[in-house]
């Protein structure tokens, strides 16, 4: 018996640490050239989700005595290199990290990895030239990247041991999605799996669109008709699951559900159990990590879970955080303009100047929220505003609300 | 009479469209002009003219002081906005004129602030123009201004400065006719004013014709002491239209007055208390109903003037 106990424990650690390694198994590529002398740094990505199809990659230039430089990634599907893809060819940024975000085309179930290459072409200021790959094939054994196309994650759970399923889905910037059991949270053994749901998919077949009427009643219940989700807030999709016959939660595990993909910036969450995509129900949220990019909530049943920006907002939810903005940061880039958060298609930003006379109206922007960026007419489509206190006024369609508030924009 | 209207009419068809505005637009200064929608360049003769038009002060026979406080977009929760204005009118003699002090300022706590400090001096013309006051009294003034803004910027802003300030001038105009009939014009901002934190940025220059009709009573309706009048206000190629009229009743003491623009209508009174001594104490309150802004209980103005 003790042998046994020893043997288990043997590989339980073994499984861990190699679970951990391959999770830790960061490459880094460099490239090179010398006379005069400019450096490429890249961390490898490894996994590219099937259903975000983003590949992501970032890189890190020290320019050296080159004036400028340029990079764009090249990549082919399935190991056919004779239909090479080149992404739009892109300005590096000294020293610091340049990234790539390149949405790889709709992929089939066939499909089951990609390779790439960084290309960079740096200038100098007497109009040379150099052309460097990174991976560099004087440097390393390698010509392309691999990535393997992924959606789902395995581990092995026991009830004596419990154990922890972890799905990466390539997101260079945050963590992936983690489901831990602790010891005698489940009870026989087997491989419990997490899936990443292609949001589209989802609602295509489990939300039929004629059946999709918004409604507010989810915000005050417990549970939600499908036909009342709102797809503007989903966020990520997964479906835990298990082919293990005697395998079974008995009590309940802990997820921090990744929904780093979807580029969100929202604070606060729900998240929505359903056991078969007919009936939802919202379950605990524990805690969420903006840094990471995940939200921490009970697994208690093997189902669908869904993250979703929460509807249950308060009004500074929606304000812009930050109240003071300057043209020519909005213009240069430095930030974007005023963020109002947590909008979704329907509602409406109306801005004002203090003779109470509109100046510029938002009815659109991305899964953040709206933005103005300081100009006229609908959706930043006019001239500059002019220096001024302005009054804005947000009406929530849903909620049926106004949320009011100043700023000021500065030349 | 009739001519006056139709013309009237026509403007304001052809002024029917209106672009927005923003940098020292906002024109709270004095709450009987307010009460009037602001048509005050071819009205102001008190304590609340020198930012309208600054001849009109050259028509003062008394020293005059006001004081104005507002609530702005009352009922807005997450707005607070109020504006602040102060006039006081000095008249030197009916020769040498009359000189003006004026301050005003809007502003959101803790966000974004205006201040305008005005100096103005202006002069009855009819003994260098030679012409018979009987028939029009003509005036003209000029402002020395400061204008300043202060923003509270956020920490990623802070290498700028809070506050930028700069020099302006405007000149005005105005001829009363006997008849009732008044003209102004007012030219503000003429010198540029640069008050940008990371580039140019100066204030708009305003040009404003002033149109008025008073007669001390009315034919045909009869409304005694009655003033209607109207700005026609050019900035940046761009027009906005003001309209106002105003009567005194009870022998001159209690005002009533209405006004309005594209985007508000106002309505107001103003009651004066006389003492000895020729001192007169002036309490007037203006109400502006904004009509794009939603959960408004409207704009709130009060003031208190003494005449001595």
């Amino acid at each position: 018996m003790k042998k046994k106990k020893i043997l288990l424990f043997l590989v339980l650690s073994f499984s861990l640490a190699i679970s951990s390694f391959a999770f830790a198994n960061v490459r880094e590529f460099i490239a090179e050239i010398y006379f005069p002398k400019l450096t490429i740094t890249h961390e490898a990505i490894n996994t590219v989700s099937a259903n975000t199809r983003v590949l992501k990659p970032k890189i890190s230039a020290d320019f050296g005595r080159y004036s400028s430089a340029t990079a764009r990634v090249e990549y082919y599907i399935n190991g056919d290199s004779s239909n090479l893809e080149y992404a739009p060819e892109r300005e590096l940024t000294i020293y610091n990290n340049t990234e790539f975000f390149i949405t790889l085309p709709t992929l089939s179930d066939s499909v089951e990895y990609v390779h790439y290459r960084i290309r960079v072409t740096a200038k100098s200021d007497a109009g040379g030239s150099s052309v460097v790959y990174c991976p560099d094939t004087e440097i390393s054994d390698e010509e392309y990247i691999k990535a393997v196309i992924t959606s789902s994650a395995t581990a092995t759970v026991t009830a004596s041991a419990g154990g922890t399923v972890e799905y990466n889905d390539g997101n260079q910037d945050y963590s992936g999605t983690t489901i831990t059991f602790d010891p005698g949270s489940v009870e026989g053994s087997g491989e419990i799996c997490i899936e990443e749901i292609s949001l589209d998919d989802l609602f295509s077949s489990l939300f039929p669109v004629s059946a999709y009427v918004r409604s507010v009643a989810y915000k005050v219940a417990r549970t939600i008709a499908t036909a009342d989700i709102d797809r503007n807030k989903m966020l990520a999709g997964y479906r835990v699951y298990t082919n293990a016959a005697g395998l079974s939660i008995i009590s309940q595990g802990y997820a921090n559900f990744s929904y780093g993909a979807s580029g969100s910036t929202a604070t606060k969450f729900d998240v929505l159990y359903s056991a078969d995509g007919a009936a939802w129900e919202y379950i605990k949220v524990i805690s969420v990590d903006t840094e990471n990019k995940t939200v921490r909530c009970p697994v208690a049943d093997f189902g669908y879970y869904l993250i979703m920006v929460s509807s249950n907002l308060a009004d500074n939810d929606y304000r812009p955080a930050k109240r003071v903005r300057v043209k020519s940061r909005i213009s240069g880039g430095t930030y974007e303009g005023f963020r109002f958060s947590n909008l979704v298609e329907g509602d409406v930003v109306k801005i004002y100047n203090l003779n109470g006379k509109k100046v510029a109206e938002l009815t659109a922007g991305d899964i953040n929220g709206f933005v103005w960026k300081g100009k006229k007419d609908t959706n930043n489509s006019g001239d500059w505003a002019e220096s001024g206190t302005y009054i804005y006024q947000i009406k929530i369609k849903e909620k049926g609300k106004i949320i009011s508030g100043t700023i000021a924009f500065v030349w | 009479m009739k001519k006056i209207f139709v013309i009237l009419s026509l403007v304001i068809i052809m002024l029917a469209v209106q672009k927005a505005q923003a940098a020292f637009v906002d024109t709270y200064w004095g709450v009987r002009a307010l009460g009037m929608g602001g048509a005050y360049t071819a009205v102001g003769n008190d304590a609340n003219a020198p930012l309208y038009n600054i001849s009109g002060i050259a028509f003062a026979i008394r020293q005059e002081v006001t004081l104005m406080g507002s609530r702005l977009f009352a009922g807005v929760d997450g707005v607070e906005v109020a504006a602040n204005y102060f006039g006081y009118i000095y008249p030197i003699s009916p020769e040498a004129g009359a000189v003006s002090f004026a301050w005003s300022s809007t502003s959101v706590p803790g966000l974004r602030r205006e201040d305008t400090f005005n100096i103005g001096y202006a002069r009855m013309l009819n003994d260098v123009l030679r012409v018979d006051s009987d028939f029009v009294e003509i005036s003209a003034g000029v402002n020395a201004k400061y204008l300043m803004q202060e923003t509270k910027f956020d920490e990623e802003d802070k290498d700028l400065e809070n506050s930028k300030g700069a020099m302006t001038a405007d000149i005005g105009v105005m001829a009363i006719f006997s008849n009732g009939i008044g003209i102004g014009y007012s030219s503000k901002y003429l010198l540029p004013a640069d008050i940008g934190y990371m580039e140019k940025d100066e204030v708009k220059n305003v040009n404003v014709l002033g149109l008025s009709y008073y007669n001390d009573m009315l034919p045909y309706v009869k409304i005694p002491y009655f003033t209607v009048a109207a700005d026609i206000i050019f900035r940046d190629n761009e027009t906005t239209l003001k309209l106002g009229a105003e009567s005194y009743l009870l022998n001159r003491k209690l005002a009533v007055r209405l006004g309005g623009r594209e985007e508000a209508f106002d309505f107001g009174f103003g009651y004066t208390f006389e003492f000895a001594n020729n001192t007169e104490l002036t309490a007037d309150y203006a109400f502006e109903m904004p009509l794009e802004i939603e959960e408004s209980y409207g704009s709130h103005f009060i003031s208190i003037s003494f005449k001595f």
